[in-house]
């Protein structure tokens, strides 16, 4: 394969233009066939909008992109250093990869009003909060690029006498170019989201502040306008990392950014418990240090006060449990009918090929689309129940599954096709026996990673617009002051997100044994 | 002082926590003087390639010792230079930047780095490509850049690992052709571990039989044919038949003890 065509795959393909034509087409028909329904306002509409309120759109795009890429900047940074010592210390790897997952599960919408009150008005929130949505998702694929490299490669360096850091900065550094791509790839449209919803959570300019206010006075063009921006806005980041991605790059992009063993070897209570005393460590060094106060910078101890040994603890365990059983029953439903509408979609157009020459680059395009920023359009359309939740959820999921099990069914090796063809046996046999097992190690690694976001999605809607589970109390406990509450919803959402993480990271090693097992011995 | 490298006594354990401990080599000794074209054969597992990296320095002995020119060699040094099965160039770098490599990392000044890799580019015969990248080249080129780039440390040994494996038969003879022109020219010795019969008889001056896991020097057969031999001389094909009857052997035992295990 040429360079080129490696570098290609960055890409979506120009049969993507067709889809999105297609795409636009029918949003327009839906906008006619609803018009007077007040949910859908087509891309004519949208335009109209536009070149009425250019100069606002203008302005709040300009704040918010640039705190995207404030964000951007230092959270790719923070990934690239922790990857760096994670390899150079090997020992510290597990500590170091399981402290990002707890804070990569900081839910970002209650994080969002701390770090308001912690560092007051202007753009601080967005662009911390825009970094966190972010560093995970460049560290993971780097952890696992930093080591895709024969060993040779390393025993030539070691053979000229050098150590580690020359190996890192000679070998490993390139050879995790491709990985670091992909990770800043899915990065880009993550830090406009997370500048976004920075700005949800009480900023005075941007983006978010309008969504914000567009869908209060339920006003269906500007929130349609606002979401169309954001999504274009991430579409071309998106690319545009694809195509200096194809322009420095001779390798093809990495298929699976972060295998089970990409964080270190299973997830034992020890190391479980080590990571979690190490957080608390680090939580309560770092607002000593920063001399915070208690009052709304609240300690360890505090938490552990308000809601174990104070009078009225179980009366806060209460509330908070509660609204966090509500927040997992929205979630539960709709992560699962994500990741299974995702696979399923994904396997039945591989049935009609030419289907999967128009979805693919489609589907890798949308994925890139800020969803939360689309949560108020669902609101709008599916209203402030159940459903317009579970289906946020459903498609935040969606997005990432199909595109990973796409990406992992093509994947399936071709030797062992072939003695499929040499048998006659059908699509089917085919689609059964070979490429769907080939498609796990994708599938679970979409899986896993879709865990938090699914998370975010919910508590996102949660907060703007159901006023249910925990989402809705993080909101409330801001507006209340009551920081104790607030706090401890942030902790309950972070421990809960972890958990369900490393327990699809546990069905996803019992099932690669079987099916791919040099995914699991790394 | 022996001059040359010279291999008393070596042996290699593997102890992986909580498993039985391996026994890879056990007590080795093989001199190779200056210039002289040696070649360990023997079954896979037999600890060959293990003995080739710990005379590059990069793995331990559990005992005995390995010298070059009478000093105990504790780390990897310049005048032992090792080539590995696969080509393993770096595919990101051009052909030229992958042979002065190792030169870069030496920190030998640009120009004088680019006189020595074109140097060596003309006498490997890739004048023409070293501007291409590795996935541009075939199988047999991306060896010959190997080459060079370990020829570019100026080494007084070549550590050679399988090189050829990995090439068709066809492109295999031209290669031992090759590097025999090449060794001829720097005059460096070489140590090359193989498990083909008929690449032993046709490059070393000396042939080291190994014996099955643990790896211990089985026989010594020097060759004193000149060079390029003919392989169906009546000679060359006494030493053949000799070299894999004692080969034969020693797989047997080996696929015995696997099948035992």
């Amino acid at each position: 394969m040429s360079a080129r065509a490696a570098a290609a795959a960055f890409r979506p393909a120009p049969n993507g233009l067709a889809g999105a034509a297609l795409l636009v087409l029918g949003w327009e028909a839906a906008a006619r066939a609803f018009a007077g329904t007040y949910l859908i306002a087509g891309p004519v509409d949208v335009l109209a909008y536009l070149s009425g309120n250019g100069a606002l759109m203008a302005r709040a795009l300009s704040e918010t992109l640039g705190n995207a890429a404030l964000g951007f900047v230092a959270g790719n940074c923070a990934a690239i250093l922790l990857a760096a010592a994670a390899q150079l210390w090997p020992r510290g790897r597990a500590a170091i990869a399981g402290l990002a997952l707890l804070v990569f599960c900081l839910p970002l919408v209650a994080t969002g009003p701390i770090l308001r009150v912690l560092l007051g008005p202007g753009p601080g929130p967005q662009i911390v909060l825009a970094a966190l949505a972010v560093y995970y998702t460049t560290f993971v694929p780097l952890l696992v690029g930093l080591r895709a490299a024969p060993a040779s490669w390393f025993d030539l360096v070691r053979s000229y006498g050098r150590g580690p850091v020359t190996e890192l900065r000679r070998v490993r550094a390139r050879a995790a170019l491709p990985y670091l791509f992909a990770g800043l790839q899915i990065a880009a449209p993550a830090a406009f989201l997370g500048a976004m919803v920075g700005e949800f959570t009480g900023a005075e300019r941007g983006m978010g502040v309008l969504t914000v206010r567009a869908m209060r006075a339920l006003d269906v063009e500007a929130t349609w306008a606002l979401a169309s921006v954001a999504a274009l806005v991430s579409i071309l980041a998106y690319a545009g990392i694809g195509a200096l991605a194809e322009m420095v790059l001779r390798e093809r992009p990495p298929v699976i950014l972060s295998p089970p063993g990409a964080a270190g070897r299973g997830a034992g209570p020890a190391r479980g418990a080590l990571v979690l005393a190490l957080a608390v460590a680090a939580w309560w060094i770092v607002l000593e240090a920063a001399g915070l106060p208690t009052f709304f910078a609240k300690r360890p101890d505090d938490f552990w006060a308000a809601f174990v040994t104070a009078p009225d603890a179980a009366a806060a365990r209460a509330t908070l449990l509660g609204a966090l059983a509500e927040t997992a029953i929205y979630v539960l439903p709709g992560y699962l009918a994500g990741l299974l509408l995702g696979a399923g979609l994904a396997i039945a157009i591989l049935l009609v090929p030419a289907a999967a020459a128009v979805a693919l680059p489609l589907a890798v395009a949308l994925r890139s689309v800020p969803i939360v920023t689309s949560a108020p359009l669902l609101v709008l359309a599916l209203g402030r129940g159940a459903v317009g939740t579970v289906t946020l959820v459903a498609i935040m999921v969606f997005f990432p599954s199909f595109v990973a099990c796409l990406h992992g069914l093509r994947q399936a090796p071709g030797q062992v096709l072939d003695v499929f063809d040499s048998y006659a046996a059908g699509r089917v046999a085919r689609l059964v026996h070979v490429q769907v097992p080939a498609m796990w190690p994708a599938f679970f690694a979409a899986a896993r990673m879709a865990v938090p976001a699914s998370v975010l999605a919910v508590t996102v809607v949660e907060w703007l617009a159901t006023g249910q589970g925990v989402g809705s109390l993080m909101a409330l406990s801001a507006s209340l002051s009551d920081y104790d509450m607030l706090w401890g919803s942030v902790v309950a959402v972070a421990l809960l997100s972890g958990a369900g993480y490393v327990a699809v990271g546990a069905v996803e090693r019992r099932v690669l044994a079987v099916y791919a097992a040099e995914q699991v011995a790394g | 002082m022996t001059l040359g490298l010279s291999i008393s006594n070596v042996s290699k354990t593997f102890s992986p926590a909580g498993r039985e401990p391996v026994h890879a080599l056990r007590d080795v000794s093989i001199e190779v003087a200056l210039g002289e074209f040696v070649v360990l054969l023997g079954p896979s597992g037999c600890g060959k390639s293990t003995l080739l990296f710990m005379v590059a320095g990069l793995e331990s002995t559990t005992g005995g010792a390995i010298a070059f020119d009478g000093l105990e060699v504790r780390a990897p040094g310049p005048e032992r230079s090792l080539i590995f099965q696969e080509a393993s160039l770096f595919p990101w770098l051009t052909v030229r930047e992958n042979v002065g490599f190792g030169l870069s990392i030496r920190r030998v000044p640009p120009g004088e780095r680019a006189r020595r890799v074109d140097e060596l580019l003309r006498r490997v015969g890739l004048a023409g490509a070293g501007d291409r990248h590795p996935s541009e080249l075939s199988g047999g080129m991306r060896q010959r850049a190997a080459l060079a780039r370990a020829l570019a440390m100026d080494p007084e040994v070549l550590l050679m690992d399988e090189p050829f494996a990995a090439l068709d038969i066809q492109t295999r003879a031209r290669m031992q052709d090759h590097l025999l022109e090449m060794w001829s020219s720097t005059r460096a010795s070489v140590l090359l571990v193989t498990h083909s019969v008929e690449e032993a008889l046709a490059l070393a001056d000396r042939i080291v039989v190994f014996t099955a896991r643990p790896g211990r020097i089985k026989a010594e057969i020097p060759i004193t044919a000149p060079r390029p031999r003919d392989p169906y001389a009546p000679e060359m094909v006494e030493l053949a038949k000799h070299c894999s009857m004692l080969l034969r052997e020693e797989v047997e035992k080996s696929f015995k003890e696997q099948e035992l295990l």
